[in-house]
């Protein structure tokens, strides 16, 4: 910035050399993150996955527990354009018709191309609690009565499944973050006491840790998991297997913070620092963090997605969280028949919603493994 | 038959043609290609037959009647090998005659079969083995009939018994079948002190006093009870009448102390990893539901174990089974069972779809019937609709007796069960889950039983949410919490936690999501835990379950012998709504409650109900007991009756259309499943 306001002609290559060494470790990592064209989209992608997940309510045309018993098992509805010949630009759907084959007991719906139900956008319909304070009923879009809209079809009690897909998503994407924060926190810390102090407070950390580790992790879920009394509600049920995966998650990073620290506190630059006097908890955090916070965000990143499939397992197992919660898990349970490949396998679309952010936060992870050591690419 | 005045092969082909006449329209397709073959399969047997038909009569005599029979190739070459005696000798002199329903079938073939655990041959192992019991229950469901009891006489106002075993029928080990299977049953069994530590359950001692056998002869023996006991009839038709309460005492003998040196069976018990010979006894006698299991226990079925593993159990023919049917062939017509073991459900439903097994009922489920059907050509199988036995597929049980004073007043409350049941939506369950096939009921007996009555079925199922409002406010229960639910008088939220093992019934768990809604639209906060059975059932002894669903035995049969939904007389975690009166009466009036006057009420018929003899009279007092619970609502139904979807090879034949499948009715033993055969 500065070269060009001394008014020198300076040629753009030198500019931008010259920003370079210029620059905070902070505008680096963005730097390095943004020539990470994936990670970049991915960030976009998954910024959009939370922002659903946070209006769920104005988002999603129904409620997640509003049954309409005569569309279960509805496919995806059909949005048209043309009705009668004619080109709309506002997208209409036509009502669906169960008619059940009584010989396969199949349920088959067509579709009654009379009247158009155009679709409203920004309408008021179905009544909600927005984050449980505010009362609203004010949708994206809806559907004129009498028609429906299921996106996504609909399942065996006919609730719209692109609704509880988004709905879930909540639960599913949020219990991804608290997890690891809680997991993060324990690491760091426990990892840092063993690794800088040593001796008793290390050998009774590791030991805690190999313990936990030698424990096979379902069997470990289960037992936890089973022990969440029935009464608790559905939040505290919630809350209490968020503590549990990250009771079982903090293990491996505490291992490699205490491994750090092992390598960091033998550095001179921490002799120098001692030597000057500064206290134990200025040293940890202000020179020795700053050596592998990169690190620890990278695994932070990269624990998201796995506390995400280990609630995702854990539901799918019957052992997580429950009804009336949902969950892509707790979806995921009810899908686990031969009769919903076979028949509606729009029920296991919540899986595609698992592996894309799987894959959007490890291509984040990626990303930011690239970019959060700036110099060293160098 | 009488049309058919061909010697014995030609009979049976003639017979199976005929009958392909009639067949449905869905057979018709395959009638052209079996046609064939049976034309083929006449052509071959007359020409090989040549020398035969001189000898054969122009008289309608079966073979059954002349003493001739026919066997099983396999068989026929072990006899030719010396390592069989003759058919004829192997068979009773008067063997029993089965009529197939559809046809005389053929030998050969393995009949594949799918378990859901190693030893819980219930369902369609039942289905492929025709478990013996000393009674039958009718193939019309009707009632009873002679099976390995050929005859009996009641004396004595119905408090003595006259039974005759079938005559020189033979185990499958060859030694002679007779009375000695029930004495010794009776005698080193029932009344040893080891086997049976507790002493005879309840069933063995009507008017509380243990039944007395006398052996008559080799072929009889009196029964005397303390009390009329005519009830055994349906008792001995039904589980407690197969290989439990007769067993093979000659090969028993070796492994029992009152017969072997005790010292030499402790160590012979320590040996196989035991510490006690009863517990090795125990393994010995060992039997999977009413099938023996161990292998080498001789039988009287139609199959005996060779080979067991987790994996999978293979059952071969037994050579001395004793029935025949009406051409003389020895049954069974199938030549060996293999039963696959599979934990998971859905491999089953897999490998069902796929053609893999010739039977499946036992883990078919209504929900998955669209898949059944679209995959029948390809898997080569039919869908048939049986009822299900059920009589109720989900009725639900409030603890009467649990713990808690404030709960167990509102559960006692009739008005509260009352409003339970007008909170259900029937229909809406009903049209999503079950098609609209099945009928919206309370527990009452099962629509296609004796004891049905329209009125109690129909007792409170009416979806009106507004009277089962009114009825919890008219209870003391109107006062609401800042949530929205009630308040019980103590100030606490009326929140049940229902409890249930989801494995059980594979259409629970959508029904109750639906529960759960209804009754947040009248108040009530209800939790669901769903538990692993054996926990479960745990919690249920331990008197910690305050709310259950099970599906409801109430069958003709089983309504007399096993009113477990009905009366608190057995302890189980099926049926929880008077868990602690059931302690009290199982346990002597030692231990748990005594139960309130009405439900004394119901103890008090049921023990009547077993004691009478006339039938009308016996109808007169379960009415009470049907009655009651249409009143009371001591456990509230939801629906019933529906269609049970069973999958049959279209191989397979001689297998009914039309049945009643569960529990009550063994499965398939009522349809003589040694009568299936396969048909090419």
């Amino acid at each position: 910035m500065a070269s060009e306001d001394s008014g020198l002609r300076l040629s753009a290559e030198e500019t931008a050399v010259d920003r370079y060494y210029t620059a905070t470790q902070g505008q680096l990592i963005v730097r390095a993150f943004k020539k990470h064209r994936l990670a970049v989209i991915s960030l976009f992608l998954l910024l959009l996955f939370y922002v659903t997940a946070s209006f769920a309510e104005f988002l999603s045309p129904y409620g997640p527990f509003d049954r309409y018993s005569k569309f279960v098992h509805a496919p995806p509805t059909k949005v048209h354009f043309v009705h009668d010949g004619s080109f709309s630009l506002r997208p209409f759907v036509y009502k669906q018709v169960q008619e059940l084959d009584m010989k396969t007991l199949r349920r088959h719906y067509s579709e009654d191309k009379s009247q158009p139900h155009y679709v409203k956008f920004f309408s008021r319909s179905i009544d909600y609690k927005m984050w449980t304070l505010f009362d609203g009923n004010l949708h994206l879009f809806s559907v004129e009565e009498p028609g429906h809209i299921f996106l996504l079809g609909a399942d065996e009690l006919g609730r719209d499944m692109l609704s509880r897909i988004i709905y879930a998503s909540r639960i599913s994407l949020s219990i991804g973050f608290v997890g690891v924060v809680l997991s993060f926190v324990l690491g760091a810390t426990l990892g840092a006491i063993s690794g800088y102090f040593g001796g008793v407070a290390d050998t009774v950390i590791q030991r805690i840790i190999e313990l936990l580790r030698s424990i096979p992790t379902i069997p470990l879920w289960m037992g936890l998991a089973a022990a969440v009394p029935p009464d608790w509600t559905p939040i505290m049920r919630y809350f209490a297997i968020t503590v549990i995966l990250s009771l079982v998650a903090w293990t491996g990073l505490a291992r490699v913070v205490r491994g750090k620290f092992l390598e960091l506190r033998e550095e001179e630059f921490i002799m120098a620092a001692r030597l000057a006097g500064t206290g134990t908890f200025k040293i940890i955090l202000t020179h020795m963090f700053p050596g592998f916070i990169s690190y620890l965000i990278v695994n932070a990143t990269l624990a998201v997605p796995r506390m995400i499939l280990a609630e995702t397992s854990l539901s799918f197992l019957g052992l997580g969280l429950r009804t009336p919660v949902v969950s892509w898990g707790v979806l995921l349970q009810k899908a686990q028949n031969v009769r919903t490949m076979a028949v509606h396998p729009w029920l296991l679309l919540p899986v595609i919603f698992v592996i894309a952010t799987v894959l959007l936060f490890n291509f984040i992870g990626d990303g930011l493994r690239d970019a959060a050591d700036p110099y060293k690419s160098t | 038959m009488s049309a058919c005045n061909f010697p014995v092969p030609l009979f049976y082909g003639c017979f199976i043609n005929r009958n392909f006449m009639e067949e449905s329209k869905v057979r018709l397709i395959l009638k052209r290609s079996l046609t064939l073959v049976f034309v083929l399969f006449l052509a071959a047997q007359i020409v090989s037959a040549g020398g035969a038909t001189e000898s054969g009569s122009e008289t309608t005599t079966t073979a059954a009647s002349t003493g001739k029979y026919n066997e099983s190739p396999v068989l026929a070459a072990k006899v030719q090998a010396g390592e069989l005696p003759a058919v004829e000798d192997r068979l009773p002199p008067d063997p029993v005659v089965v009529e197939p329903i559809e046809s005389i079938g053929k030998y050969g073939g393995t009949l594949q079969i799918g378990l859901g655990g190693t030893y819980s041959w219930y369902g369609d192992g039942q289905s492929a083995l025709g478990p013996e019991t000393l009674w039958r229950i009718k193939a019309d469901y009707t009632g009873i009939e002679a099976n390995v009891i050929r005859e009996w006489e009641w004396s004595n106002e119905g408090k003595t018994l006259v039974i005759h075993v079938v005559e020189g029928a033979k185990w499958s080990d060859g030694e002679p079948f007779n009375a000695d299977a029930i004495m010794f049953w009776y005698e080193d069994m029932l009344l040893n002190e080891e086997l049976s530590p507790s002493g005879p359950a309840t069933r063995w001692k009507p008017g509380g006093e243990v039944m007395k056998l006398t052996k008559l002869d080799n072929y009889s023996i009196r029964y005397d009870f303390a009390v009329p006991y005519p009830v055994i009839e349906i008792i001995y038709a039904h589980y407690q009448g197969g290989q439990y309460t007769w067993v093979p005492g000659h090969y028993l003998k070796q492994f029992h102390a009152t017969y072997t040196d005790k010292d030499k069976l402790t160590a012979l018990a320590k040996e196989e990893g035991f510490d006690e010979w009863y517990q090795l006894y125990n393994a010995k006698n060992r039997m999977a539901s009413v099938n023996p299991a161990a292998i080498d226990l001789p039988t009287m079925s139609a199959y005996m174990v060779v080979a067991s593993s987790p994996e999978s159990h293979t059952l071969v023919r037994n050579p001395y089974y004793w029935k025949v049917d009406p051409a003389g062939n020895q049954l069974p017509y199938i030549d060996e069972v293999h039963l696959g073991i599979y934990t998971d459900r859905e491999v089953m439903v897999l490998k069902a779809i796929q053609g893999e097994f010739d039977l499946f009922g036992q883990n078919s489920a209504l929900a998955d019937y669209p898949v059944y059907q679209e995959n029948k050509e390809k898997g080569g199988y039919e869908v048939y609709n049986w009822v299900d036995a059920n009589a109720n597929l989900m009725a639900w049980n409030f603890n009467l007796t649990i713990e808690d004073p404030v709960k167990r007043e509102v559960f006692r409350d009739r008005r509260f069960r009352i409003a339970f049941s007008h909170s259900l939506n029937r229909d809406e369950i009903n049209e999503t889950q079950f098609f609209g096939l099945a009928t919206p009921m309370a527990a009452t007996a099962h629509p296609q039983s004796a004891y049905y009555k329209q009125e109690y079925a129909d007792a409170y199922i009416e979806y009106d949410p507004d009277k089962a409002n009114d009825l919890l406010d008219e209870m003391g229960l109107d006062k609401r919490g800042s949530d929205g639910y009630r308040l019980m008088k103590d100030g606490r939220t009326l929140e049940i936690t229902l409890e249930y093992p989801p494995d059980t019934h594979t259409w629970a768990p959508p029904i109750v999501e639906l529960v759960v809604d209804y009754q947040k639209d009248i108040g009530i906060k209800l939790n669901v835990k769903a538990d692993d059975r054996t926990l479960y059932g745990q919690r249920v002894a331990d008197n910690k379950v305050e709310m259950n669903e099970w599906a409801t035995v109430a069958f003709t049969t089983t309504l007399l012998t096993d009113p477990r939904c009905f009366v608190p007389f057995r302890l189980g975690d099926e049926t929880i709504w008077y868990r602690q009166w059931a302690v009290w009466y199982t346990s002597g009036g030692e231990q748990g409650e005594e139960p309130i006057p009405e439900v004394m009420d119901l103890i008090n018929w049921y023990e009547e109900l077993i004691t009478i003899v006339d039938q009308d009279e016996r109808a007169a007092v379960l009415d009470k007991i049907l009655k009651s619970h249409a009143e009371n609502l001591w456990t509230i139904g939801t629906i019933g009756n529906t269609v049970k979807p069973v999958l049959v090879s279209v191989n397979l034949g001689n297998v009914p259309k039309e049945g009643v499948h569960g529990y009550d009715a063994i499965r398939m033993q009522p349809n003589h499943p040694e009568t299936f055969f396969f048909k090419n």
